[in-house]
């Protein structure tokens, strides 16, 4: 299953400044008895050991209170904490992909982004990043 | 929502228009506009209506590099 990168603006708000591609793809989080409504874009990232959402979205998945998770501290890039809460049995659909992939999800109120990491893709058998080409592909 | 229809999106081709919601969620319909936005998930489905073939974007901050990694 292969997806575009897509294009984003970039540096600042001259529009004369180029875009820059990003591996994004367009994912469904699902609960036990709910899910979010749309799909949206969540950030493919080799660098993150797991997948991360924003805790906004939690209530779409029957999770009322996200801080009753499990309490896994997270640092960021700039050595940046953010307390992160996990909750398991909750599944990540990618739109045009038939599977619900059972993954725990981290939530916290600090991520500005979703963010899919190594515990989304261990769900395949390889995942690329073709720069080049602006192109993620995801290899059952 | 079909693939077909999420292959439309090109976000390339909505950079005037994105620049004016960073850091804010927006709505974008399978024809490619944006039709909502809002601070919250929540706000920006409410205010696309029901239409099924809406992808959000949150539209992360526009003068840096991304480097999430946690």
């Amino acid at each position: 299953m292969k997806f575009s990168y897509q294009k984003l603006p970039f540096a600042g708000h001259d529009t004369r400044q180029p875009l820059i591609a990003r591996p994004i793809l367009p994912v469904y989080l699902h609960g036990q008895k709910s899910s979010t409504p749309s799909p949206y874009y969540a950030l493919l990232d080799s660098g993150a050991d797991k997948v991360l959402m924003l805790a906004e979205l939690a209530g779409f998945v029957g999770i009322n209170d996200f801080t009753k998770g499990r309490l896994e501290p997270t640092i960021g890039i700039a050595n940046q904490r953010a307390d992160v809460y996990y909750h398991d049995n909750l599944s990540i659909e990618v739109v045009g992909h038939s599977k619900k992939l059972s993954t725990s999800v981290g939530f916290s109120d600090k991520i500005f982004l979703p963010i899919l990491g190594r515990s989304f893709f261990a769900h395949f058998k390889s995942v690329i990043f073709s720069e080049n080409k602006e192109e993620m592909e995801l290899r059952d | 929502m079909k693939k077909s229809t999420i292959q439309k999106i090109d976000l390339g081709l909505l950079q005037k228009e994105l620049r004016k919601f960073e850091n804010m969620w927006v709505a974008i319909s399978g024809e490619n506009k944006i039709i909502g936005s809002g601070s919250t998930y929540a706000e920006t489905i409410s205010k696309a209506g029901s239409r099924e073939d809406v992808m959000l974007l949150r539209v992360p901050s526009l003068d840096a590099s991304l480097a999430p990694s946690a």
